[in-house]
């Protein structure tokens, strides 16, 4: 069987992902409304939202685990339904759950799927030696910490070399190192050119690595730009008045005093300006929105909601 | 389906379930139950018993019956049933009730003195006679001789008699019936509790969703199902070879072997996806598999109509009734394709019902 030729976009580069008028329905509930978007290749598109807005089923779709009821979607310009194995073969996913056999080493642990896409011999040994953990290649995967299973994940997610890397909740219960660390991974992975779709509830992960976000909620996308637009766009709007200057910076002076200075304000801003030529200034931070005050924003509600109604049910 | 791909999970699974003492208790229970059954079942009897019936009521009759215990204690120990009349002889040997029936007219030991050739003796004797039976009908003309006081020499006239019905113990013997018994024991603890935990830890971890991204369904499933069906060969071919039972007609032997385990892999596939949890499966697999288990040896029991269904109704009976005939140089049993047809039909509802969970899965 011949494999069906990659779609095109209109403007003659191929998406490495495409996704139009998406939909997933089990039974009554619909879990993603109709949503559409486009990634280029080698950018890092991320995709938030509160636990049940889609994002799961979103990613269950596009690496072709679970057939969408309605909308069409292609990864490195395969169908995900009339051409998923061809989909398959050019994207993989690092899942939040850290679902490595425990009883096998870190090395055959990655032999095993290195073998399952037929990658070169060498393969293993090189993704264990650029994730940092070649010293434990011959462990037992259930004697690693969380950060290396993590590091192993990721090691899995490129044995195949794929186009498209779907990450979930990457660094979801790692130590502030560990994340770090796999964040440098990723920023090295895009700039080889290989083209990253993120989940992740970390709206200061998003911020940093992802050139553009998409905001879901509820199974639609309700926001999708770069964090700094979106940011511009809620910063331009109401903020609200927990926020009555519109720009502002806080400036820790010489003497250890912090001063709080409105940017659209032409006094502020001249003494802002005295302060700099007298050298009094030892730091200066903007007081711009973060993404999880876009996302309050927009969607009407916090992330931190989820993680409590998380709690409780733990409970 | 990818042959490399499917290749590569079962090498895996082969070597990384074993590792896991669930598993391994699982496989190995039964193989030393086999042998434990081997070993304190012996092979022979010291002294090997047999049923004779004597029919008739005279004086000729009594000596005979009085006389042949003695003639054989030292290879034998007989036990004398009388009988009036030689048609109730005959179905005594037929329903497997006794070894040999002798018709001794009245006045034959008068008839069979002196020199010339004596009257035959009628007797009866089962289409495979035992050990036992062959020396009795060996053993008897010496004695008849001896009473007639006439010199060694007088003939038996034997028929053979077509067994209604023969029971599996009788005709294999302990041993070889309770090591069949722990085969098809082993065969139903690697289908529904051994493969069925490699594929809920996999559920259960997870990790069958990496693997569904990499290989198809089919390989997947095929590649747990292989792991089962070899594991269930390796550990029969221990259990048979550590106990040495004699399998007379090896290709029917494993037919049923084959059979069973293809049939409870298939049932013990689809378990794993009820359960989705290898401990839960631990726990609660015995449950299901003990029954399954009872059928194979109900085999043996000579019961009501409702045992026989259930017997020919389990995969787990149908594999007992094959391989013990598959033990014997003839059947006990028949029906090899009833046998057939109810293994293709608990394996495959176990496969289909896993298929369609995968299929909904989108795998």
């Amino acid at each position: 069987m011949h494999d069906p030729p990659p779609a095109e976009h209109p403007t003659g580069v191929t998406p490495a992902v495409h996704v139009d008028g998406l939909l997933k329905r089990y039974g009554e509930v619909e879990a993603v409304r109709g949503i559409s978007f486009s990634v280029p290749p080698g950018e890092v598109f991320g995709l938030l939202g509160h636990n049940g807005a889609g994002k799961t089923t979103t990613i269950r779709m596009l690496t072709g685990r679970t057939p969408p009821t309605g909308g069409t979607a292609s990864v490195g310009g395969h169908d995900i339904v009339t051409a998923r194995e061809q989909a398959r073969s050019v994207l993989n996913l690092v899942f939040e759950d850290q679902n490595l056999y425990g009883r096998l080493t870190g090395r055959d642990n990655l032999k095993l799927f290195g073998d399952l896409y037929g990658a070169p011999a060498d393969r293993t040994d090189e993704l264990l030696e650029r994730v940092g953990i070649a010293d434990a290649a011959k462990r037992k995967v259930k004697t690693y910490s969380t950060g290396m299973k993590q590091r192993l994940l990721l090691a899995r997610g490129l044995i195949n070399d794929p186009q498209v890397l779907f990450l979930d909740e990457p660094t979801r219960g790692l130590d502030p190192v560990s994340a770090r660390n796999l964040r440098g991974i990723v920023r090295e992975l895009r700039d080889g050119g290989t083209t990253v779709v993120l989940t992740t509830h970390d709206m200061v992960e998003a911020d940093e690595l992802c050139d553009r976000v998409a905001f879901l909620s509820d199974g639609e996308i309700i926001a999708l730009d770069t964090p700094r637009e979106l940011k511009l766009r809620v910063e331009d709007g109401d903020r609200g008045p927990a926020h009555p200057h519109r720009r502002h910076a806080r400036v820790l002076l010489a003497d250890r005093s912090e001063r709080t200075v409105a940017l659209d304000d032409p006094e502020q801003a001249a003494e802002l300006n005295r302060w700099i030529s007298d050298g009094q200034i030892l730091t200066v931070h903007s007081d711009e929105p973060s993404l999880a005050d876009v996302f309050v924003a927009l969607a009407g509600r916090s992330l931190d909601e989820d993680h409590q109604d998380e709690t409780e049910a733990g409970r | 389906m990818n042959l490399q791909r499917l290749w590569t999970i079962l090498r895996k699974d082969l070597v990384d379930a074993i590792r896991d003492g669930r598993v391994l208790a699982v496989i190995l229970i039964p193989i030393a139950l086999g042998v434990f059954y081997g070993l304190i079942y012996p092979d022979e009897e010291p002294r090997p018993t047999a049923t004779v019936v004597v029919v008739g009521s005279s004086a000729d009759a009594d000596r005979i019956a009085t006389t042949l215990p003695r003639d054989v204690s030292r290879a034998l120990e007989l036990k004398i049933e009388r009988a009036s009349d030689a048609a109730e002889a005959k179905t005594t040997v037929a329903d497997d009730d006794a070894d040999i029936a002798v018709v001794v007219p009245d006045g034959y030991l008068a008839a069979a003195s002196g020199n010339g050739a004596p009257p035959p003796l009628q007797a009866f004797i089962g289409t495979q006679p035992s050990p036992s039976a062959q020396a009795v009908a060996n053993l008897l003309p010496a004695t008849v001789d001896r009473l007639a006081e006439r010199p060694p020499g007088s003939a038996l006239a034997v028929e053979t008699v077509e067994p209604v019905s023969q029971s599996a113990f009788d005709a294999l013997g302990m041993r070889t019936f309770f090591v069949i018994a722990a085969v098809v024991m082993l065969l139903g603890f690697i289908g529904m509790l051994a493969t069925p935990i490699i594929l809920a830890e996999e559920i259960e971890k997870r990790t069958i969703e990496a693997l569904l991204l990499a290989a198809r369904g089919s390989e997947v499933l095929t590649a747990k199902a292989l792991v089962g069906l070899i594991y269930s060969a390796v550990a029969s071919a221990i259990t048979i070879l550590a106990t040495g039972i004699t399998i007379e007609r090896p290709g029917l032997f494993l037919l049923g072997a084959a059979g069973l385990a293809i049939s409870v892999v298939g049932l013990g596939l689809g378990m794993a996806y009820l359960f989705r949890s290898a401990d839960k499966l631990n726990t609660w697999g015995w449950v299901l598999l003990m029954p399954l288990l009872i059928p194979a040896f109900l085999v043996s029991v000579d019961g009501s109509q409702v045992v026989d269904i259930i017997v020919q109704a389990t995969p787990t009976g149908q594999g007992m009734r094959l391989m013990v005939d598959g033990a014997l140089s003839s059947d006990v049993f028949g029906g090899v394709g009833l046998a057939l047809a109810v293994f293709v039909v608990w394996g495959g509802g176990g496969m289909l019902v896993l298929g369609r969970l995968l299929q909904t899965r989108g795998s």
